[in-house]
């Protein structure tokens, strides 16, 4: 428990620091430190979602179980559900871990947090108390054993991380290729706009124009 | 002279433009097809992945199912006479703590509302706490339960009582086989041995744990008086609830 709080603690740190970075940093100045930090949320997502699926996957009857235990979905559809839940989780990872089509990841993992906020709110307000069963368990706890609050607050940090990552995908130690042609050519669309650049053309215009 | 250079100029600037925008899309689209193939992939790959974990969960139909058990699915034991007006449900793991505190507290109550002929008693025993062990107890716990009621009946009532008056803690390595089996014989029956170690019922310990949470089981102990849900209820709660069903 006081691990997951200092774990959430940091989650907290790193999403406020995301944030930071979209509203700071001016749009088309990519810094080494932007690719480094999308690395470092690429491996935190990858971390969590990797822990959370691979936690699950010796017992799916209990994953199933877990997400029965939400009651929200149809019975039709819990089974399917509480086997690919960890499955899509482990794979997630495994995109995100080495960077490969970050910006499909992040956006899957987007979808998953809000799925998992929406989830866990729903429960809290219908005043079950449940395990969320996020890193395997699940099923109904003791009232006031239960730990809303901070599983929210983990999700709706993730989720922070994986739209900066929709947002700018590129990063450092990544398998994609979208380094130098995605959003490097979106924000710097041309030499030109470089202020230093412009000055030497105006100069060499200027030069040229005087003898006419 | 000066428009004819600015012309050149522009001409050049729209060209680098034009070439910028080509890279732009061919980007673009390579990106979007590596997306699209990954994404395939992952269809088919978590596809098949669920098909093997619903493969691992699942249990043959010709499974060994232990007699002398009720209802669909042979999953309770029922105690107490079948007129009793009455019917208790309980859903338990023998590793479950809260089930042993249960077991303390209300099982005497339960016991001599049973023997009044007020009600009678359904146990339905599941499994659901195998992580709570390093050898899966809570399965190998409601197996040679599921033994005992097989070959001996009546011995039934004690081993469920012996199971959570020996409950290991959770955590650990659970009660070893041999001492099932002699808790077994303890409780009068003695040819359960290999039933036990052979975990005969194993396949049936999936079954009823799955018709459990699929009848709204969320946790352990789940009590229902007449099939009303009574969350975690004391001695007095219990019989209160059953003097009401016992009049309604």
């Amino acid at each position: 428990m006081r691990l997951e709080t200092l774990l959430t603690g940091g989650l907290v740190v790193l999403a406020i620091a995301a944030m930071a970075f979209v509203a700071g940093v001016p749009r088309g100045r990519v810094t080494g430190g932007r690719l480094w930090f999308a690395t470092a949320c690429r491996l935190v997502l990858a971390g969590y979602l990797g822990v959370a699926g691979l936690l699950k996957l010796p017992d799916p009857a209990e994953s199933v179980r877990a997400v029965r235990a939400y009651r929200i979905l149809p019975e039709a559809v819990v089974p399917t559900v509480g086997y690919v839940l960890p499955l899509l989780e482990v794979a997630v990872a495994v995109l995100l871990l080495v960077g490969l089509t970050t910006r499909l990841a992040a956006a899957l993992t987007s979808l998953l947090m809000v799925a998992f906020v929406i989830g866990i709110a729903s429960v809290a307000a219908r005043g079950i108390s449940i395990d969320c069963g996020c890193f395997g368990g699940g099923g109904d706890v003791a009232e006031g054993a239960t730990h809303y609050t901070q599983e929210i607050i983990r999700d709706v940090c993730l989720l922070v991380l994986a739209l900066l990552l929709v947002y700018r995908p590129s990063s450092r130690l990544a398998l994609d290729p979208t380094q130098d042609t995605d959003d490097l050519d979106l924000d710097v669309p041309d030499l030109d706009d470089d202020p230093t650049d412009s000055a030497t053309t105006t100069g060499t215009i200027t030069t040229q124009e005087n003898p006419s | 002279m000066t428009s004819g250079k600015s012309s050149r100029e522009q001409r050049a600037a729209k060209v680098k433009a034009q070439q910028a925008a080509m890279r732009k899309a061919e980007a673009r689209r390579r990106n979007g097809i590596i997306a699209g193939a990954v994404l395939a992939v992952l269809v088919v790959v978590i596809g098949v992945a669920a098909l093997v974990q619903s493969g691992r969960n699942s249990t043959s139909d010709t499974s060994a199912t232990p007699s002398n058990f009720s209802g669909p699915g042979s999953t309770s034991v029922v105690l107490g006479q079948s007129s009793a007006p009455v019917t208790v449900t309980v859903f338990e793991d023998f590793q479950c703590p809260i089930c042993q505190q249960f077991e303390t507290s209300v099982g005497p109550t339960l016991a001599s509302l049973r023997e009044s002929g007020k009600v009678k008693v359904e146990y339905r025993s599941i499994a659901f706490l195998d992580r709570m062990s390093s050898t899966e107890y809570s399965t190998r716990a409601l197996n040679a339960a599921a033994c005992v009621r097989d070959q001996a009946p009546d011995a039934f009532d004690k081993f469920h009582t012996a199971l959570f008056a020996n409950q290991p803690p959770e955590n650990s390595a659970g009660l070893p086989d041999s001492k099932l089996v002699e808790l077994a014989k303890g409780a009068g029956a003695p040819d359960v041995a290999s039933c036990i170690t052979g975990q005969t019922f194993k396949d049936w310990t999936v079954k009823v744990t799955d018709a459990a949470s699929k009848d709204g089981v969320n946790g352990t102990p789940t009590v229902r008086v007449n099939g009303t849900d009574l969350v975690n209820p004391s001695a007095e709660q219990l019989t209160a609830a059953v003097d009401k069903a016992a009049k309604g």
